[in-house]
């Protein structure tokens, strides 16, 4: 008995000791995971990447858009083709008309909801927008913009943060039905359910069934890893159970919401509903039909086999179970669930989905501009809305234009040509487009920004711009001799013209528009090299520039950004603005934290800036950019310059239309010959870009102190044919400027008259 | 052939009339007198009818003291017609309003450089940079 009594004594004292160990060893356990728990639940729950959106679409009578524009950024913004549009991110077509429904956003200036608009169209421009509720005409209809890039954290995982109250009941009926019908009413585990899975892969010989909640979901995938050892299984179930004592139902289930893998693209890793339903569909969660809510919860199960993107058809039967799922239990009727089974998922055409998709170049400008203000963390964690100056139907366009001409340049070469472009509003500043490579990849060499080259000619309308801003007309008879000077290492230099001819004494507008080297050279040294580079930063070039005369043909080197920034300067009529990519920025609650004000500052006045653009335009009229008729037929008022490098390692175009500004640049990274002027190689990019733009006739109207006189000027090309040409000239005051800089140094001249009698000596020359 | 419902057909049966009775060859002239004068007071040009109501909530937003909100308003109007030397008038007094100055003379300069033969324009620009130079 006394014996018994000790082997019980003992067992007991034994299981006692087990349990005693086990509680203590659980204990710990419980109170590790509690910590675990506290610290990444309760502090920086998840990161959420900054978005950066382009501009969003403004429609508006007079606005140079086609309609076909219009349809392809309305599916690029996931817009559905739908007759009738009835709901949001819907649209259709009839004739010259386009209807359409717009989704509701929250812009700069606050939130829009959903309008219902016709826009129609005369040609390419909107003649007027009505909206389809009231049936009044309106001002304008503007879109969501769309995404075109997020900056994602070192994991990859992009989400959109969405909270309980977001959550449609349709979405959470479908997503319980399917995924834990007992959640509202289990602790964290679901005793049955794990019963019930066991009987039904027990009796199936194989797993059919899992017993896990959706806490025990979110424990898994947000917590643990994907380890499948009892050990995690233990850890699952006790931080289960912590959760749902610490946090009440609706906190579990938007976390789940939020952290729920549902797809990968690239380096992507796409979590959380709100992110998915945009994704999939281009959709809020809220505007998602049953059919769409229930193929979104199908997902769950497997992202990479039930996308419908790549898989819309298996996607499709997997959305069909849900639905019969939803039906059994009674959560639709029957006439719902046909309608959601018929309901046809129009197919994606991933072509469309990924042209025009090459923003790297330009988010890389985006980011740089941000990491003035925001650290990398404060991008890829605290959900930023960027909002971008990126027109995406210009953007395809364009760097389609490019990448086309340019494997058309190379078809005759043996090396590859790279090559970068900006592309902007002449008025605002906006960069509208930016490229810097042909096929640019994440961390690329961003060359429009980067790229330091020497800028040739494209330096010459600051030359010119000195000199009218001296006293200098269009019509000053300027010298195309040659000329000696000193490199700064003392040895003589020589420049030369393109054609190494010298053309005697050529109007100041004929040195600009025929890119005569000796002319302005000549020019250059008469006005002062340091009023030449005066001019140069007051166009907006910041970089320091060394005072030799061959900066007079472009001997210093700027990227293609900062070659922008002097010709909006010109473009904009002596009113700078600095070049923009953002124009604002929402915080993650959509409150406004930065916004980039239009600004301007004068450094020009608009007469002397209109002369200099009405040279340039001369320089596609008749000189050195004649060759942009090809592109341009039925619109010659287009200015620019050419700019070729010595040995052919730099080819240039830059230059504006009514609305358009644009800078292109072609050469090899390492500075050897592309064998291409300025006019064989970028000018070509150029016009072919700019001629698929829509562009604006409308031009700055001439100032009041200009008067337009007639002037026949010198022949430049003797091959050209032998009758001088007259055309109005643009000019200051009544034609008599009262100083004459030239006077002074004994060379050439400025007023009408002088000009006029030098003209004769010029024809003269010509008889001679 | 399209189908459209109902009501849209209606509608564009309706919009067509529209534009037969105005005429479509300028849109311009069509609205403005639609539109009180008095609340939009020196913005009111034929020219900037196809910003009408963003001027318009722009002056709302000024009055409130919203001068982002304004501002932001504003240059939606100039990005859509950046020769209207009103706007960026208004812009200028935006800027008044925040008491950036400079800024005030730089955007007046603007707005008289696209004023042409307008006088009034370039008047109230005249006064509104005699302000500016005082406070600056």
């Amino acid at each position: 008995m006394k014996k018994r009594l000790t082997i019980w004594t003992l067992l007991l004292s034994i299981t006692a000791a087990v349990a005693g160990i086990s509680a203590i060893v659980l204990y710990d356990r419980v109170t590790t995971l509690n910590k675990e728990i506290t610290r990444r639940f309760d502090k920086d729950r998840w990161q959420i990447p900054a978005r950066v959106f382009a501009r969003p679409l403004e429609l508006y009578p007079g606005k140079n858009i086609s309609l076909a524009d219009l349809i392809t950024e309305l599916r690029q913004g996931g817009y559905r083709h739908k007759n009738p549009p009835l709901s949001a991110g819907e649209y259709a077509t009839q004739g010259n008309l386009v209807f359409l429904k717009t989704r509701e956003f929250n812009f700069l200036d606050g939130n829009q909801g959903s309008k219902e608009c016709a826009i129609q169209f005369d040609k390419n421009t909107i003649a007027k927008t009505y909206d389809i509720t009231t049936q009044q005409p309106i001002d304008e209809c503007r879109l969501d913009p769309i995404t075109i890039g997020s900056f994602l954290p070192e994991t990859g995982e992009d989400r959109i943060l969405l909270k309980y109250e977001d959550l449609p009941q349709q979405f959470i009926d479908t997503l319980l039905a399917v995924e834990d019908k007992t959640f509202f009413s289990h602790i964290g585990i679901d005793p049955k359910g794990i019963l019930r899975a066991l009987y039904l892969n027990f009796r199936a010989g194989k797993a059919v069934a899992g017993g896990s909640t959706l806490t025990q979901q979110l424990v898994k995938n947000y917590f643990l890893s994907n380890e499948r050892t009892l050990r995690r299984k233990l850890d699952e179930a006790i931080m289960a159970l912590i959760l749902e004592q610490k946090y009440d139902k609706e906190e579990i289930l938007a976390a789940y919401c939020n952290e729920i893998f549902l797809g990968q693209k690239g380096k992507r890793a796409l979590h959380g509903f709100a992110l998915a339903s945009q994704f999939y569909f281009h959709k809020k969660l809220t505007q998602l039909n049953l059919a769409e809510t229930s193929m979104l919860v199908g997902i769950i199960k497997g992202p990479s086999i039930y996308n419908p993107i790549q898989f819309l058809e298996r996607s499709q039967t997997r959305k069909n179970i849900v639905l019969q799922i939803l039906f059994n239990d009674n959560i639709i009727d029957e006439q719902q669930y046909r309608q959601a089974l018929d309901y046809g998922f129009p197919t994606i055409n991933k072509n469309a989905l990924s042209q025009g998709s090459n923003y790297v170049s330009f988010i890389d400008f985006v980011q740089r501009r941000l990491r003035q203000s925001y650290s990398k963390q404060d991008l890829t964690s605290q959900g930023l809305l960027i909002f971008s100056t990126l027109d995406p139907v210009i953007h395809t366009k364009a760097h389609s234009q490019f990448q086309a001409t340019v494997t058309e340049k190379n078809k005759s070469k043996k090396k590859r040509l790279q090559g970068a472009y900006v592309i902007g509003n002449r008025h605002t500043g906006e960069v509208v487009s930016l490229m810097g490579g042909i096929h640019p990849r994440i961390g690329d060499f961003n060359r429009a920004i980067d790229a330091q080259r020497q800028i040739g000619s494209l330096i010459k309308p600051a030359v010119y711009l000195t000199a009218l801003n001296s006293g200098y007309s269009l019509a000053s008879i300027i010298s195309d001799h040659s000329v000696t000077l000193e490199d700064p290492s003392g040895k003589s230099w020589q420049p030369q013209n393109y054609d190494k001819t010298e053309h005697g004494n050529v109007m100041l507008y004929q040195g600009l528009a025929y890119s005569l080297n000796l002319a302005t050279v000549n020019l250059g040294l008469q006005v002062g090299l340091t009023n030449v580079v005066d001019t140069v930063k007051k166009l907006g070039v910041t970089k320091n520039i060394a005072l030799y005369p061959s900066i007079l043909l472009g001997s210093i080197e700027l990227s293609p950004l900062q070659v922008m920034q002097m010709y909006q300067s010109i473009a904009a009529s002596g009113f700078q603005t600095p070049l923009r990519a953002i124009r604002g920025v929402l915080n993650q609650e959509k409150v406004p934290i930065q916004r980039n004000r239009l600004s301007v500052e004068q450094h020009f006045t608009t007469s002397e800036m209109f002369l200099l653009q009405f040279a340039l335009q001369e320089a596609v009229r008749v000189g050195t950019g004649k060759g942009l008729h090809n592109h341009f037929p039925e619109y010659q008022r287009v200015a620019g310059k050419t700019g070729t490098t010595d040995g052919y390692r730099d080819s240039w175009f830059a230059g504006f239309t009514g609305e358009m500004l644009g800078v292109v640049w072609l050469g090899y990274d390492d500075n050897t010959s592309t064998g291409l002027t300025g006019a064989s190689g970028a000018m070509d990019a150029w016009g072919s870009i700019i001629k698929t733009l829509p562009y604006s006739k409308v031009e700055p109207d001439t100032p009041s102190n200009i008067h337009w006189r007639k002037i026949t000027p010198p022949k430049v090309k003797p091959s050209t044919n032998s009758v001088n040409q007259s055309l109005y000239l643009p000019m200051l005051g009544k034609g008599n400027t009262n100083h004459t800089p030239s006077q002074k140094k004994g060379k050439g001249s400025n007023s009408l008259q002088d000009s006029v009698e030098s003209l004769f000596d010029s024809i003269l020359q010509i008889f001679n | 052939m399209m189908q459209l419902p109902a009501t849209n057909i209606s509608f564009i049966l309706m919009a067509f009339t529209a534009l037969l009775v105005t005429g479509c060859a300028d849109m311009q002239q069509g609205v403005p007198q639609a539109v009180p004068q008095k609340e939009i007071s020196y913005s009111v040009t034929a020219k900037n009818y196809t910003s009408l109501s963003l001027v318009k909530k722009s002056k709302k937003a000024l009055k409130a003291g919203d001068f982002d909100l304004a501002e932001s308003l504003l240059e939606r109007a100039i990005r859509k017609n950046p020769y209207n030397g009103w706007l960026w008038l208004d812009l200028a007094i935006v800027s008044y309003e925040r008491g950036d100055y400079d800024q005030t003379l730089q955007l007046c300069k603007k707005s008289i450089s696209l004023a042409q033969n307008d006088r009034d324009l370039q008047k109230k620009n005249q006064q509104l940079m005699q302000q500016a130079y005082k406070k600056e």
